[in-house]
């Protein structure tokens, strides 16, 4: 069918669009050259071993590490019991509350950023990392949220009722029988907050400070001075590093039926 | 009863939290654009903004790179979502990877590949140079065209998500029902698939417009401080001019644009009768 | 005193309406009682209120001599079987059986012992490493019946256990039911809006409607001598009348009713197959006719409005818009006086 082939011309042409971008970010990664001439004159592992070895990559990815575990932990502890509520209880202002705990998705990162750093990290001089953090956990808490609860609604409410019966009290219900069952959510929710606090650079703009930076910051500060295929090096090794992930979750879990 | 006071202790918290760490800081930043000196209100500042040429340029220049990347995101992308959701359930994992991989990678990494592209020594000055198109290597970066790009690029997985979805709901057979009935491809497309998937066809504008509006670091690397969007801009206004003043104007045309998109969203998707 | 008293007991699910209103009623130990009716009824609304489930605005629960209505459902020892079974979807049988009693700590000798007793009882010898989905309804059913009952709870509560099963599978069930109840001497409440199940279970049958008890009686009495019309209706007698002056009356039309009543009738019913249609000094036009098996099923329209009788196969000739007698005995009627 004409239209038929159309369409897949155009899916092959975008899926070209969205992941040949890929491909070029690998061989300048791999390139030989001082510059970013492409295509590279010669290709070599050279720089990949100079970025590995870069004292400030390295405390940057540690930093946006420590940051993405902590956040990503905190938000699903704050998360978790909003989405039980939201699923199990007819709460009055649900839907207000919905609203404030989502808005983190719609205002822009950069004045979270902003507005953060001004009004709490200054008034309360609280150090940099922290600042960090509470602006990375603000920012996951809708999407611990929102992966939690699709798993939750889908979950029928009998069985805490069986549970009950049968002598757990409802905290206890939650545990042994509600967890169990979400768990595959919860790591879902983990991993796509876990990648999105790793990748975040507005929020992250403002809050970071001399010596504590995440990643994203730190390479984007680089490619300010620098314009040698380090930073290419550096984003293959990301991107190989993400591919992986996302192959072994999708495989493990099936992660794209919670998006 | 005993059951609201569990609820709404369990969602204390995060409520908490996010009022005191996200909320009210947001919102303080956002009234002191309202604020002239003095401790009046007023709307000095606004008019102060928009006064100044540059700033117009850079506006306009947010909403006309949004428009064109969302009217972009939806041309390419309604095909190829129709063809990738017709594809056989075995590759469908594959593909659904495909498209997803893309946002889960850093944005760094994913406009990277425009700087090698356009950038002096890039792909395609070597290639026009090669093939004898110009002498010298053209300054393609640092131009809204690269930018265009570059945000197209980025957002366009989220506009075919979105139309996977509303078009994998299609009730089955109502194009084959169409045909039926003697409509052509074009017509089909028009009056059944269209209207039936236009919610899917909203959200995914909502998240692409959204998402060139509040860009920075496509706009930072492809843009440079010559092309600016607004989000370049507050940062610049921050960092290098400690114009806090004009940086709160910013923020608060930032977050009335991406709240009256989302409230509009809202308003089609619930007129539209949803259970 | 009985087993269980539920007195004057009063619950609901919103803040304003009380689903059910004073209720009285006491269940000996060791019966199996059924709480029949249609749904909206306040059959469950009990059930979860003497579960604990749903809380008490009103009255008394005391179950076993002590007053239950304070304290919380995991702490009543009752146990209780759900519609969908409810089975924990992450533990197979062994485990889901073992839940309560691991709960309460029961020492591990002694939970295989009763573990391994109840799986036989209910007769899944073997399956105890199967997971719910790999099971179907029927052995879902009696791993929640099993769960229930391995705790040895003071009281089991059944809501519509087998009405997710088909016909067939529920009249092998509802055997098996009374056989374990017995066996064991549980007191059983059971909910269901199923006569039939109702009739073949119960030692008593509480007829509910609107929040209140109709008619609480053994089956036979509910059966053959229901009370009020609304038991009437439910129980099959789908020929309902008002009596006055010697007639029978619907709407603005009556018919002749000469038989000698009870002094105080105001309603007198028929079942479908204690009327004759063929012979009779009443007659109809023909609205419907259905093919039984056995029988045939007519509703004629007629003076006082639709009626249905039966009638031989051999001796139904008649089809739609066929004039036809029918007779309306006294020996054969239900007298009403509510």
């Amino acid at each position: 069918m004409k239209e038929g082939l159309f369409s897949r011309c155009m899916l092959w042409l975008v899926l070209l669009f969205l992941l040949g971008p890929f491909a070029i970010v690998f061989m300048a990664g791999f390139s030989g050259g001082e510059t970013l001439a492409f295509p590279p004159p010669s290709y070599s592992l050279r720089w990949i071993f100079e970025v590995l070895a870069a004292d400030e990559f390295r405390r940057a990815f540690l930093t946006s590490l420590q940051i993405g575990l902590v956040a990503t932990a905190v938000a699903l502890l704050l998360g978790t019991p909003v989405a039980y509520a939201l699923s199990r209880t007819r709460m009055p202002a649900m839907a207000a509350i919905k609203q404030v705990l989502t808005s983190p998705l719609i205002i822009p990162g950069m004045i979270v950023g902003l507005g953060l750093m001004r009004y709490v990290v200054l008034q309360i001089h609280a150090p940099v990392f922290a600042g960090l953090l509470i602006g990375h956990i603000a920012l996951l808490i809708p999407y611990a949220v929102r992966v939690v609860y699709a798993s939750l609604v889908n979950l029928r409410v009998d069985i805490e009722d069986a549970a009950v019966m049968l002598g757990a009290s409802r905290l206890r219900s939650f545990f042994m029988v509600v967890l169990p069952n979400i768990r595959g959510a919860v790591i879902a929710a983990f991993f796509l907050a876990f990648v999105t606090s790793f990748n975040q650079v507005p929020v992250s703009l403002f809050l970071t400070g001399p010596g504590i930076s995440t990643l994203p910051i730190e390479m984007l500060g680089h490619m300010e001075n620098t314009f040698d295929p380090s930073i290419a090096a550096l984003s293959t090794l990301l991107v190989l590093f993400t591919m992986a992930f996302v192959l072994v979750t999708e495989r493990v879990l099936g992660i794209s039926k919670y998006m | 009863m005993q059951k609201k006071h569990v609820g709404i202790l369990l969602v204390m918290p995060a409520l908490v939290f996010t009022l005191a760490c996200f909320l009210l800081p947001v919102l303080a930043l956002l009234l002191e654009a309202f604020q002239i000196d003095g401790g009046a209100w007023g709307l000095q500042r606004f008019v102060a903004f928009f006064g100044d040429p540059l700033n117009r340029q850079v506006f306009l220049r947010t909403l006309r790179i949004a428009v064109l990347v969302t009217l972009s995101a939806v041309l390419l992308g309604y095909p190829a979502a129709q063809a990738a959701a017709k594809v056989a359930p075995r590759y469908r994992g594959l593909m659904l990877g495909m498209m997803i991989l893309p946002l889960m990678v850093s944005p760094i990494a994913r406009t990277y590949a425009w700087i090698v592209l356009l950038g002096r020594n890039g792909a395609v000055n070597s290639a026009l140079q090669a093939l004898g198109l110009s002498d010298e290597p053209q300054r393609l970066l640092f131009s809204e065209l690269a930018v265009y790009v570059g945000l197209l690029q980025l957002l366009l997985p989220l506009m075919l998500m979105s139309l996977v979805g509303a078009l994998e709901n299609l009730p089955r057979d109502v194009t084959h029902a169409a045909a039926t009935l003697g409509a052509n491809a074009w017509q089909t497309f028009c009056k059944v698939t269209l209207p039936l998937t236009q919610e899917g066809l909203i959200v995914g504008g909502t998240l692409v417009f959204t998402g060139c509006v509040t860009a920075y670091v496509t706009p930072a690397l492809l843009g440079g401080p010559k092309v600016l969007m607004l989000e370049t801009l507050l940062y610049q206004k921050v960092s290098v001019e400690s114009d806090f003043g004009s940086a709160n104007v910013i923020a608060v045309i930032l977050v009335v644009m991406t709240l009256m998109v989302n409230a509009g969203l809202k308003r089609i998707s619930s007129s539209r009768s949803k259970v | 005193m009985s087993y269980l008293q539920l007195q004057q007991l009063s619950s609901g699910y919103g803040n304003n309406k009380a689903a059910v209103n004073q209720l009285d009623l006491d269940v000996e130990q060791g019966e199996l009682i059924s709480l029949l009716g249609p749904s909206g009824c306040g059959k469950t609304t009990t059930m979860r209120a003497i579960a604990g489930l749903l809380e008490l605005q009103h009255g008394r629960i005391v179950l076993d001599g002590e007053d239950i209505g304070k304290k919380p459902p995991n702490k009543r020892n009752i146990g209780m079987v759900f519609q969908s079974y409810a089975l924990f979807p992450h533990l197979n049988v062994w485990d889901n059986i073992a839940f309560g009693l691991r709960l309460r700590k029961v020492p591990q000798a002694i939970l295989r012992q009763k573990v391994e007793a109840v799986i036989a009882a209910v007769g899944l010898s073997g399956f105890e490493s199967r997971l719910p989905a790999q099971m179907s309804g029927g052995q879902q059913q009696r791993v929640a019946l099993a769960r229930a009952v391995v705790i040895e709870p003071k009281l089991l509560l059944l809501d519509e256990p087998l009405s997710n099963l088909d016909a067939k599978l529920r009249v092998q069930m509802r055997a098996e039911l009374r056989r374990i109840q017995r066996e064991l001497g549980i007191t059983m409440l059971y909910v269901t809006h199923d006569q039939e199940e109702a009739l073949a279970l119960s030692d008593r049958i509480v007829v509910m409607n609107g929040g209140k008890i109709e008619q609480l009686d053994i089956p036979e009495t509910i059966f053959n001598a229901p009370r009020t019309r609304f038991v009437a209706n439910f129980m099959g007698f789908e020929n309902l009348f008002e009596y006055r002056d010697g007639r029978l009356h619907h709407e603005a039309h009556s018919l002749p009713f000469g038989d000698s009543v009870p002094g105080d009738t105001t309603c007198i019913g028929w079942r479908p197959d204690r009327i004759q249609v063929g012979a009779g000094q009443h007659s109809g036009t023909v609205l419907s006719r259905g093919f039984l098996g056995d029988t045939v099923e007519y509703v004629l329209q007629t003076a006082i409005g639709p009626v249905k009788g039966l009638a031989a196969v051999g001796a139904s000739i008649w089809r739609e818009g066929d004039q036809v007698s029918f007779a309306l005995s006294a020996k054969d009627a239900l007298f009403l006086n509510q």
